[in-house]
This record gives structure tokens, sequence and C-alpha cells, in this order.
């Protein structure tokens, strides 16, 4: 049986039951019949010069989300899961080509990120079929990614997606040593560039759970609850405002793509009045730099909130506005509707996760799933982020490009409402002690010692979906494996099967309907 | 005969320019800036000082293709009547050379679409083909019309000579219908929105531009320039299609100027000249209307084309309802 955990919490490998890989292929796959289990992490390392493999699933009971962890002794080859459950499939292709363990079953067991030189491409034989390569360079900015499209004319019957383009080694970077925090941080700041908040916060959380700093006492020998909220909101605030700007930046692309000038024209500037308000916050219009574990580099004066609360108010108005645009122009309603459609099976079956699963109608989201941070406050203050409006008229979760655009607006209009709450939260605070201080004054984290054989799972909700990371150390305290799990993981499957028998032309738009990261596939 | 060589000239100098108002009224839709009117030149000089680079898997139909391209332009202009003006060139049943040129054009380009070996230049060679040859049918519908009011075969005969004929025979609303089909027509030709997206950098759903993504330096120019002429080329024809017979024309506009007249100008003068300011104005216009509709509309799906291209027809099919007379 796996074990259940919690996330952010401690645990040592020796608690984990290392069971055989019979039970642990049975169990899992019961899991995933039964209980509806879905993948966080599956992955393979080596400790003692033994190939292991762990895996994290998720469960829900009723809204609840429960992780469950177990760990194996790597066989040499066994049945893929893939051949059952689709869901496994990439992160199967990892196993393989970090860990050469062979999968049987497995329809795709090829190289995932390097080691390129005998690819072979998924090609469909006929006399109608043609294939079409686009990538990895484009004919706009934007990142590489290769697309092998097998098509019949201009209906595409099987497209296939190579990344790895910009695989640059973070992991292993990240096992560099002597750790430091600081270190880390920046390189995980740099997994992808539009998700650089929600990395921080993920490894931080993570850090601080591991390294047990915000259960520190202070002189005086008792918590300082205050400065952890105070934290807390910060980076949510942040958070959420990395979410904004990327939803109110794709809703601007999807209309750039379709031609659509004025929404595209006005969005783009508004993700940038986003980005600005981030910048006020953290110094850095990504917001670089702001969280570290146990610390928030800046600090939030009360003009800072004001600053952003008229702000909001007026981007608030201006994206409904311009929304209703979008929303009622009838060629653009004709352009997103249908097109590229995941059911909510589908989704299911593929793991899908983030928008792109909401808009499918599969309702998990990590901040209401498993609370973390200070959605679990939020949480006691019934406060949570969709409860208020959940009368309203949301998407219809079809599963088309025009649910996921539907479901970025409305999720952009929840995370407004979510930061104003924050700031009002922020204002009282600033009124006892005129400023929100949230550096937290700790001896040098760095000069701390991670506890030795000990497995750390954070999780997260990015704007694109869920983002985990794992941090499992030896005997000595040293990483020996750090995963980054990027939500575009379980998601660039969906966006290949969503081409299925879709007019080649259309790839574009469900492509930036995704807007999957390329670079935090590649990490 | 030379005055109309001078004009002609002076439209192609300024057709970039032309072009340039489509951007910046789409910008000041938007609540842009827009680009320098004169953008559309920086680039053209800008292009024809860089050096040419070519993929090693083409033949020459590539490297002649722009040069023909813009050779049957410039020729298929000298065929053009401007505002009220006889062209410099026509004979019977030029309207068939015309368009065929045009088509020469075309196909050059297509085939070094195809030469260049990239799977989506030959869809979007495959696309610009199907598309235009749509786009033929309701050319072809809207002359036989002419030629049936007119029983003429030349394209100044329904723009000069023969002009007369035709708008009494067909009056007002059909030429509206007509124009409204050539604006279409216009839209498809010349890849504007909402059938192509000049803007877009996205090779699978683009159509004109993906066949000339191969090209660079002044091929890419001449390319430019190219299109920026078979728009002036269009927008023209609209204009002449819309612009007052000179009957009509002689009254109103000289008042104003009528001092003059007795001075130094003879009415000979004043007259071309204030007919083509009109000329100029309605072809402004047009590209105006092109920068509007571009940023009023998205893109259609590629499978709506065809039904949009071909409403254009019922128009024609309509107009010619209407100007049925036994």
């Amino acid at each position: 049986m796996l074990l259940k955990i919690k996330a952010n919490q401690l645990l040592n490998l020796e608690q984990i039951p290392l069971i055989h890989f019979y039970d642990f292929y049975n169990c899992i796959l019961a899991m995933v019949e039964n209980e509806e289990a879905q993948i966080v992490h599956y992955l393979g390392y080596l400790i003692n010069g033994r190939k292991m493999l762990m895996i994290v699933m998720r469960t829900h009971k009723q809204s609840v989300g429960e992780l469950h962890i177990g760990v194996t002794y790597a066989p040499t080859e066994y049945l893929s899961f893939t051949a059952n459950h689709k869901m496994f499939q990439l992160f199967e292709r990892e196993i393989f080509e970090e860990y050469q363990v062979k999968m049987l079953g497995h329809t795709q067991l090829k190289p995932l990120r390097n080691n390129f030189e005998n690819y072979e491409f998924y090609s469909i034989a006929g006399e109608n079929v043609h294939q079409v390569a686009v990538g990895p360079v484009h004919a706009g900015v934007i990142e590489p990614g290769h697309f092998r499209f097998n098509c019949m004319g201009e209906r595409v019957a099987h497209l296939e997606i190579r990344l790895g383009y910009q695989h640059r080694g973070i992991e292993k970077l990240l096992l560099a040593t002597p750790f430091t925090i600081n270190r880390a941080a920046i390189l995980i700041e740099a997994v992808a560039g539009d998700s650089a908040v929600v990395n921080a916060l993920t490894f931080s959380e993570m850090m601080e759970s591991a390294l047990n700093l915000l259960d520190e006492k202070n002189e005086q020998g008792e918590k300082d609850e205050g400065e952890i909220e105070n934290l807390k909101m910060i980076r949510t605030l942040a958070l959420e405002l990395e979410r904004l700007s990327n939803h109110i930046g794709d809703l601007g692309a999807l209309s750039g793509d379709v031609a659509f000038l004025a929404p595209a024209a006005y969005f783009g500037r508004m993700r940038g009045e986003f980005l600005n308000l981030l910048l006020l916050l953290s110094g850095n219009r990504f917001g670089k730099g702001l969280i570290r574990p146990a610390n928030n580099y800046y600090t939030v004066t009360i003009t800072d909130i004001n600053q952003i609360e008229k702000k909001l108010d007026e981007l608030n108005r201006e994206i409904i506005h311009v929304s209703s645009l979008l929303f009622s122009t009838q060629e653009i309603i004709d352009r997103f509707e249908g097109v590229g459609v995941i059911d909510y099976q589908t989704a299911l079956k593929l793991g899908v996760v983030g928008v792109a699963a909401r808009a499918s109608g599969v309702s998990y989201d990590v901040r209401k799933s498993f609370l973390p941070g200070y959605y679990y406050n939020l949480e006691q203050q019934n406060k949570n982020i969709n409860t208020k409006n959940k009368n309203k008229n949301t998407s219809k979760n079809n599963g088309d490009v025009l649910a996921r655009a539907e479901t970025r607006y409305f999720e952009a209009l929840d995370s407004i409402r979510l930061i104003k709450f924050l700031l009002e939260s922020l204002r009282k605070k600033i009124d006892q002690q005129q400023m929100v201080k949230s550096k937290m004054d700790l001896k040098d984290v760095n000069k701390k010692v991670l506890p030795i054989s000990s497995v750390v799972v954070a999780i997260n909700e990015g704007w694109r979906g869920e983002i985990s990371h794992l941090m499992i150390t030896d005997n000595m305290g040293q990483i020996i494996r750090y995963k980054i799990k990027d939500p575009s993981f379980h998601n660039w499957p969906a966006l290949a099967l969503a081409m299925r028998d879709q007019e080649i032309s259309d790839f574009p738009l469900c492509n930036k309907s995704f807007n999957l990261s390329y670079c935090g596939f590649d990490l | 005969m030379m005055r109309q060589l001078i004009l002609l000239l002076i439209f192609i100098i300024i057709s970039p320019l032309l072009y340039a108002i489509i951007s910046r009224t789409k910008a000041f839709l938007v609540g842009k800036k827009g680009i320098p009117f004169l953008f559309n030149y920086y680039t053209l000089i800008k292009l024809f000082r860089k050096n040419v680079i070519y993929s090693k898997t083409i033949t020459p139909i590539f490297k002649v293709a722009p040069i023909i391209n813009l050779s049957a332009i410039l020729l298929v202009l000298m065929f053009l009547p401007l505002g009220n003006l006889s062209p410099l060139l026509s004979f019977k049943g030029d309207v068939l050379f015309i368009f065929y040129l045009l088509t020469l054009g075309k196909i050059f380009m297509v085939l070094a679409g195809v030469d260049t070996g990239s799977s989506f230049e030959g869809m979007g060679c495959a696309r610009e083909v199907f598309f235009s040859a749509l786009g033929e049918i309701v050319l072809f519908l809207i002359f036989i019309m002419f030629y049936r009011l007119t029983n003429q075969l030349e394209l100044s005969s329904y723009f000069v000579e023969g002009k007369l004929i035709l708008h009494s025979k067909a009056t007002l609303i059909p030429i509206i219908f007509i124009s409204i089909a050539l604006f279409v027509i216009l839209l498809l030709e010349n890849a504007r929105v909402p059938v192509d997206d000049p803007l877009t950098h996205l090779e699978l759903t683009m159509i004109h531009e993906v066949m000339i993504l191969d090209y660079s330096g002044p091929d890419l120019g001449i390319i430019h320039l190219t299109s920026q002429l078979k728009m002036f080329f269009y927008a023209a024809l609209i204009s002449n299609l819309l612009m007052p017979v000179t009957s009509v024309m002689s009254i109103v506009p000289i008042i104003p100027v009528m001092p003059v007249t007795s001075g130094m100008f003879s009415v000979d003068v004043i007259l071309p000249f204030s007919q083509l300011i009109v000329f100029t104005a309605i072809l402004i216009s047009v590209y105006v209307i092109v920068g509007v509709v571009e940023s009023s509309m998205g893109r259609y799906q590629l499978k709506r084309v065809p039904k949009f291209v071909l409403s254009s027809l019922v128009l024609v099919v309509l107009a010619t309802i209407l100007t049925w007379r036994g």
C-alpha cells in the first residue's frame, strides 16, 4: 500500500514502506481504476547505486485532495502503465530515458528530452497522408518545439510533439554541492520565466518544511504568527498577480491569433499593467527575487496597497469591458467554439490539470484541494476563491478553445477579487504597525543543513495548473534527486489529442489556448 | 498620353504610402500610434540593400518568380484607367488579357512556393490556388455582366468611354453591389482579414505570407512592392467604378475654382484635375475601409472562406438580375 502524506510534509525515507514491485504495480493500478487517482510524480532515482522508482499519486475525497507516496526497487523491465492508462505516458518515457527501465507495451517508448539521434516519428502510411514538420525554429519569436503532423489535406490525423530543445539540466544543476538556497532559488526561478513566482513559492515552501524554518522561535521564545501570515499573504498576492498577467496575456494572444485587433491590443497593454504591479511589489516584472524560504525581500507600504487597489479597480472594469467585446463577436465565437475539444473523460484519462482541465469540467484546483500557503487561512475565513461567484455564469466546460478562454476570463476575475480581499487584510495590519514587514529576522538560512534521508513533496497551483516539486536527500543530507514537474508535463499530450481531426490551420489557436510551457517541460 | 504615363508613375510611387493608410487606420482604431506614413519606403529601401539568401533545393523558377510577378502587375497597371482618363494601353479583349496576366504572376509565385519543397509552403499554395479560383468565378461573372451591358471587351470601356452606358443601364444599386463584390475579391487577392492575416507569424494559418517565407532581401522587397501595387490595382478598380460620370463631375467640383479658370488655367486642365482629386479621395477611402474591416472583425476559419467569397457571387448575380432588361 502507498503511504498517505500531506503536501509539504517532511518524511523520512524509512517511513515509506519499501514494497515489492509487484505490489507497487497492482496497488497503483487499483488506485487509478477504483479511486480515479491521478499522477503527481513518477520518477526514478539512484540510492547507493540502486535504481529506485517513486510515485506520488493524488486522490480526492469530496473536494479534499490526498497525496499517496510509494517506493520500490526498479525492475529492468515491466508491463507499462501506459498500455492501459495514458496519463503515465510521458512519466514512463522520462524514466526510460533517464534510468533505462524498459516498459513493455508502451506505444511511444522513445527519448523525451535529448538523445534524438535515432528518433523515429510516428508516421501514417498511405497515399493521401502527408507529413508537415513545423519548428523547432518558428516564424515568430516563440519557444522552440517541433510539431510533426500527419495530415490528410487540411485535416490532422495525428500530431506528435517533440520538445527538449531547451533542456538545460536544471534538476542536475540543483544537485551541485555545496547546496545553497540562494543559488537554488535563482535556478528555480529560471525554470520557466512566466512561472517564476509559483516555482519560487513551491521551492520556498518545500525548504521551509524541510528546514523547519517557520516554526522557529524568536528571541522571546514564541512563534511570530503575524509575520508568517504577512509572508504568506504577500506571496499569495504575487502568485495571483502572476496568474492575472498570464491569463490576460493569453486572452490577448488568443484574439491576436484570430486577427481580432482591438482585444489583442488592449489585453496586451493590460498584461503589462499587471506585470508593473508585480514590479511594484517585488522590484521585478516577473516577480523574480521576491520569494525566498522564510523571506520576502520586499516590504509593503500603505501607498503600495492604495496604488495596487486603484489600478485593480481600473483594470477590473477594463477586463470586463474588453472581454464582453471578445466573447460577443460572432466570428470570434465561431472560431473558438468546437475547436480543439478535450472532453471530460479524455481530460481525466490524460490527467490534464489546471485551466485546461477546468475548461473540460474537471474541477481540480490545488488551491482548493490542498489549501497550500495562505489559501488555508482563506478557507478558514470562509472566503475561498469561488464561493462568492458560485451562482454566476461560468464557462460551459465543454473543453474547446472557447471554454479555455472563458475559464481564463472567469479565473482572472476571481483572482482580482482575491487580491482585493488580501489587500483589505493587509491594510488592517498596516493600520496597526505602519508597514508590513515580511522579511523575517532569521539567522542565515544558508547555513542550515538539510535533514538526512528525507522526502518532501510541495504542491501549488500555478497559473497553468498544478506545479509540484519533490526533493530526496541521502544519509549525508545531500540532495540526490530534485524533481520539478510543470503542469505542461501533464498537458502536452492533451494538445496533441485536441488536434485530432481538426484543421491544421487551427493548430496555433489550439496551442495558444493551452499555452503550455516549453522550457518548463524541457527543464 | 504623356499625362497618363506621369499620373501612373505617380500612383506607382505612392502605392506604398497608400498601403500605409491601412496600418494607420488599424492603429488609430485600437488606440495605437501606428507606423509612420513613409514606413513602407524604409522597409523597401532596407530590403533592397540586403543580400539574398537562397535555399539549396530551389530551381531558377524561384529566382525569376518575383520579377515575373512584378512585371505582370506593372503591365496590368498600364491597362488600368485612372479616374476618367483612358489607360496607356487598350485593345479589344484586354479584360481577359489583364486577368490572365495577374494569374500568370500568381502561378509563378505558387510554383516558387512549391519549389522550396517546404510542406507548409505547399499547403499555402494549395489554399491560395483554391481561393483565387473561387475569386475568379466572381470576377468573370462581373465582366460578363459588364459585357452584356456595354457590348465592349476593353477594360477602359467600362470605366471611361462606355461608362455612361454602364452607369445608365446598371443604375446605382447594382453598381454598389458590384463594388462590394469587388471589395471581397480585393480582400481575398491581397490576403487581408478576414480571409488571411497579414500580421500573423503563424506559418500554419497563413495563405499568402507562407508562400514567400523563403524569400529574403531584394526579392522580398519586390514581393512587397508587388503586393502594394496589386492592392492599388484592385482599389483603383473599385474607385473607377464608383467614380461619378463626367457630365455630373463637370458641374459640381468646378464651382469653387471658377475664378481661377478665367485666369491662366483653362477648363481643360482644371476638369481632369478636379476629377483626379475625387478619384484619389475614393481610392483613399477604399484603403481606409480595408483598415476598418480589419480592425472590426476577426479572421474566418479557413473552411469558411469559400462561403465568404461565394457570398459576393450572390451579390453579382443579384446585380445581374437587377440589370436584366431582355
